[in-house]
């Protein structure tokens, strides 16, 4: 138990690393499949045969350039986000007519999230490769910041717009933004093939699983959006 | 003579010539191979040293592989050398005779004596 425990450890840690390196997902179920072959061979432990797993992953040489259209897939990702957020904070006020009133603090948040999120993205292989206390330190930094920006600005409105347009604006942007990542082929799934596995059939009921998850993934907003738009119109209404 | 290891430099210079030949013949798998160099006195090679080079011989088109079902186990990736693998592997026997004759001819030599 203790044995397949920490092997599958080590193999999450190899495959992690093998998908920062861009590497394929049949090129990474490939290896994932030799590590379990020679190990069940040998009787060895993953770093007793294999050493550092991200030193495994990388001595493979299989690292891939960064895909053409990372920056489209951020864009939109962080466009579908925004969408969502004007989506839910205008939904409330738009129900009845009321204007929404933008504070200092929302700006804030507003800036945060558009420098911090590309910030992530465009340096995942760091961010992933920081020890947990470094990750802490960096995320309760990020948040004294928007604590302290909340405390500084505070209530104040710097803007009050008609509420309608914004919720529809965002509708719409989270509407095409996810749309843009069904169709796109940035976002086609590359599931990891374990080239051992039994049948054909197996193979193609765990890529259905896959496509799933990534349809899943890329409408979680919209789902979330369908939720969160009649329980904030009815929050607003109660506390109207 | 059994070593238990030889020095790293040395094994890195031979390692690959050493699986090109362990392929001569036929196709056969990872731990098959390790075990074969280390029946010859190559030592114990590990999984992390010997996969990447597989890899390598794999990308240099010496080598390819194909996936066979196991018996009541995983299955296993075979290599098998292909027909450049097999020509450089005879280049490489050729080169390493005439270096190793060399260097035992260099240690022999009187003036090398101390």
């Amino acid at each position: 138990m203790t044995k397949t425990t920490s092997e599958q450890k080590w193999l999450d840690e190899m495959v992690l690393e093998l998908r920062l390196l861009n590497v394929d997902g049949a090129r990474i179920g490939d290896a994932a499949a030799t590590v379990r072959e020679h190990l069940a061979d040998s009787g060895e432990g993953p770093e007793e045969a294999f050493g550092d797993p991200t030193e495994y992953a990388r001595s493979l040489g299989w690292e891939q350039p960064e895909p053409s259209g990372l920056l489209a897939v951020v864009a939109a990702n962080l466009l579908g986000l925004f969408g969502f957020m004007a989506l839910v904070f205008a939904a409330g006020p738009a129900s009845d007519n009321q204007p929404v009133e933008i504070s200092g603090f929302h700006l804030a948040l507003a800036v945060a999230f558009l420098v911090g999120l590309p910030l992530i993205a465009f340096n995942l292989r760091a961010v992933v490769r920081l020890k947990a206390w470094q990750g802490g330190m960096i995320g309760a930094a990020a948040f004294a910041l928007l604590v302290a920006a909340g405390l500084l600005l505070g209530e104040t409105v710097v803007a009050s717009l008609p509420a309608l347009p914004i919720a529809l604006g965002g509708g719409l942007l989270l509407l095409g933004t996810t749309l843009w990542g069904q169709f796109s082929r940035h976002q086609s799934p590359d599931p990891v093939v374990d080239p051992t596995a039994a049948t054909d059939a197996g193979k193609k009921g765990s890529s259905r699983r896959d496509a799933w998850i990534s349809f899943l993934g890329n409408w979680c907003l919209v789902i979330g959006a369908v939720i969160m738009v009649p329980v904030t119109v009815w929050l607003h209404r109660l506390s109207g | 003579m059994q070593h238990k290891q030889w020095p790293a430099e040395w094994m890195r210079g031979v390692l690959g010539l050493c699986v090109l030949k362990s392929l001569e013949p036929g196709p056969t798998y990872g731990y098959a191979i390790a075990s074969a160099l280390e029946s010859a006195g190559l030592g114990a090679v590990k999984g992390g040293t010997l996969y990447p080079l597989l890899t390598r011989l794999e990308s240099n088109g010496l080598v390819t592989t194909e996936w066979r079902a196991g018996e009541g186990g995983p299955g296993r990736k075979y290599f098998r050398l292909t027909a450049e693998g097999l020509a450089e592997l005879e280049r490489q026997q050729s080169q390493w005779r005439h270096f190793t004759g060399i260097v035992h001819a260099h240690l022999n030599t009187e003036e090398n004596r101390p």
